[in-house]
């Protein structure tokens, strides 16, 4: 069979697993439907349509200024409000100042094409060319964008919140819509997507307020700040996250991410090290880049380790940072290095023997 | 028997429920196994908000079968689309329903594992490439629709994917 046979069936097998009760999802859905706020979209517009021009009146002749060229797409047939955006307009730098960038187009240079925005309208939304840019720049998340059009031509600008520019797209309107030609996102100079900082392999904030514990991680009051650090999420745009260690149990609980999104996975005691990379970044922004740096912990429940260290290959040591927090039973032990770099991690017991994992052995404590 | 019920917009829109309630019956089920090969965690919650967005556009059910089942389509996938990306899900490896089952040694249940593992890891847009392809056997203009992308993009999207399950399912059958 080929791979196109084995992955159809495979599909086919894996979704007759799945045997929902049609019924019961059916009135689920009709009682949802009976909740206040289900309308026709149609009924929705017009009220909708109504205030924005109010308001526009209101704001006054700048932003009609602004704005008066915007082309406003006309619909066939039904039309379909956008929600309110987050992503506010304007205030956004022309050029970059993050150390890389990658650009994706048409001409071959997909080296990733994770985030390829559209500003196409679909033939049932009713609204201005500039609000769906601004819907491009609320689906990521992007505090600021700036929407241009020259003719044919349009470019979307994406910001962080102080300015700065996360990326840029250039579109081209053609009679079947708005094609996008090229994306240019900000990454790190090393193919990795970690935002460069003085100390890289320092454990702990690096400029950036934490997350706090008591919305990540059960028992806050026993967490312990393992990390903060920023990278460039799939737009480009600078995102920072949070890694929190706290006694859940027997095991150590080590939570990293964000408060609405996150990872948690739990560390046994007298464990190998355990590959907990992918706490630095999200998980589905790890896919496919290069780890410029690799994190790993080993739980000493009974303090019965004096120490461990990474072995780098030209011989040096680094030690791990250990960590303990208030009704913790013992310690956890965060190896942070470059992958390219570390041999091995050596795990000194206080009877004096010593351990040694090489490093390509090391796994993910909830895999291996 | 039914009253007549026109819309403020003089529309005739008397059997509207009876249509929404037979494109439920009809479609429901594949739509929650779509959203399940997606990657969704709660696929019969993406089914129901669907079908309650298609209930707010319900002038919508008065176009061709085959158009309303195509919008459906691209419904649940950008549902699916947009919890993944604003959750980013927590749980690394609850993109799919990968229960253990040990009893079935076939190779066919090899390729499943395999398969699942490899969609898993995949970008969101390859996954959608894929399943939209070969599962729902859609032509790539109808996927390019779905996914609100080009017909080029979907290409790219299915060669990239099937590089990857490929190589999943060479490895498997190595081991």
């Amino acid at each position: 069979m080929t791979i196109e046979e084995r992955l159809t069936l495979a599909l086919h097998d894996e979704a007759e697993r799945v045997d929902p009760d049609v019924g019961r999802v059916y009135a689920a859905t009709m009682r949802r439907l009976t909740k206040p706020g289900v309308r026709r979209t149609g009924e929705l517009l017009w009220p909708l349509l109504v205030t924005v021009v109010v308001l526009a009146l209101l704001v006054g002749s700048a932003v009609i200024l602004q704005h008066h060229w915007q082309k406003t797409v006309v619909p066939a047939g039904t039309s379909k409000a956008v929600p309110a955006g987050t992503s506010k307009a304007g205030g956004v730098s022309t050029t970059f100042t993050c150390p890389g960038q990658i650009t994706v187009d048409d001409a071959g240079r997909k080296q990733d094409d994770s985030f390829l925005p559209s500003i196409d309208v679909p033939p049932h939304v009713h609204v201005s060319q500039d609000r769906i840019a601004q819907a491009a720049a609320d689906e990521v998340g992007a505090p600021r964008y700036s929407y241009v059009e020259n003719g044919d031509d349009a470019t979307l600008r994406l910001g962080n919140a102080d300015g700065s520019l996360a990326s840029v797209s250039t579109f081209h309107h053609t009679p079947a819509g708005w094609d996008l030609v090229t994306t240019t996102k900000c990454a790190a100079a090393d193919g990795g997507i970690l935002v460069p900082v003085d100390d890289p392999l320092r454990l702990g904030a690096h400029g950036t307020k934490p997350y706090p514990a008591r919305s990540m991680i059960e028992n806050p009051e026993s967490a312990v700040l393992v990390d903060d650090r920023s990278s460039y999420d799939e737009a480009g745009l600078v995102k920072h996250r949070t890694i929190w260690a706290s006694q859940c149990g027997p095991r150590i609980c080590v939570v990293g991410g964000t408060p609405t999104s996150m990872v948690l996975p739990e560390i046994k005691a007298a464990q190998p090290p355990g590959d907990i990379t992918s706490l630095l970044l999200a998980p589905d922004l790890m896919v496919g880049r290069t780890r410029s740096l690799v994190l790993w912990v080993v739980y000493d429940a009974d303090r019965s380790v004096s120490s461990i260290v990474m072995r780098l290959r030209d011989g040096t040591t680094l030690p791990a940072k250990w960590i303990s927090g208030p009704g913790w039973r013992g310690r956890a032990y965060f190896a942070l290095g470059r992958p390219d770099e570390v041999q091995s991690v050596q795990v000194r017991h206080r009877g004096g023997t010593t351990t040694t994992y090489p490093a390509k052995d090391i796994t993910d404590p909830n895999i291996g | 028997m039914q009253a007549e019920s026109i819309d403020a917009r003089g529309r005739d829109v008397t059997d509207e429920p009876d249509r929404f309630g037979a494109l439920f019956f009809a479609h429901a089920a594949r739509l929650v196994r779509l959203a399940a090969l997606l990657g969704d965690d709660d696929p019969e919650d993406v089914v129901q908000e669907s079908f309650c967005k298609l209930y707010a556009a319900r002038g919508r059910l008065r176009a061709e079968d085959a158009e309303v089942v195509s919008y459906l389509n691209k419904i649940v996938v950008n549902e699916v689309r947009g919890r993944q990306r604003r959750r980013q899900v927590a749980r690394r490896d609850a993109h799919l329903l990968t229960t253990a089952d040990t009893t079935d040694p076939t190779a066919v249940h090899g390729d499943r594992r395999a398969v699942v593992e490899a969609l898993a890891g995949l970008p969101l847009r390859q996954r959608e490439a894929l399943v939209l392809r070969f599962w729902m056997d859609l032509p790539l203009a109808a996927i390019a629709d779905a996914m609100g992308v080009r017909i080029g993009t979907v290409k790219s999207q299915i060669s990239r994917g099937l590089d990857v399950v490929g190589a999943a399912l060479r490895e498997g059958v190595e081991r």
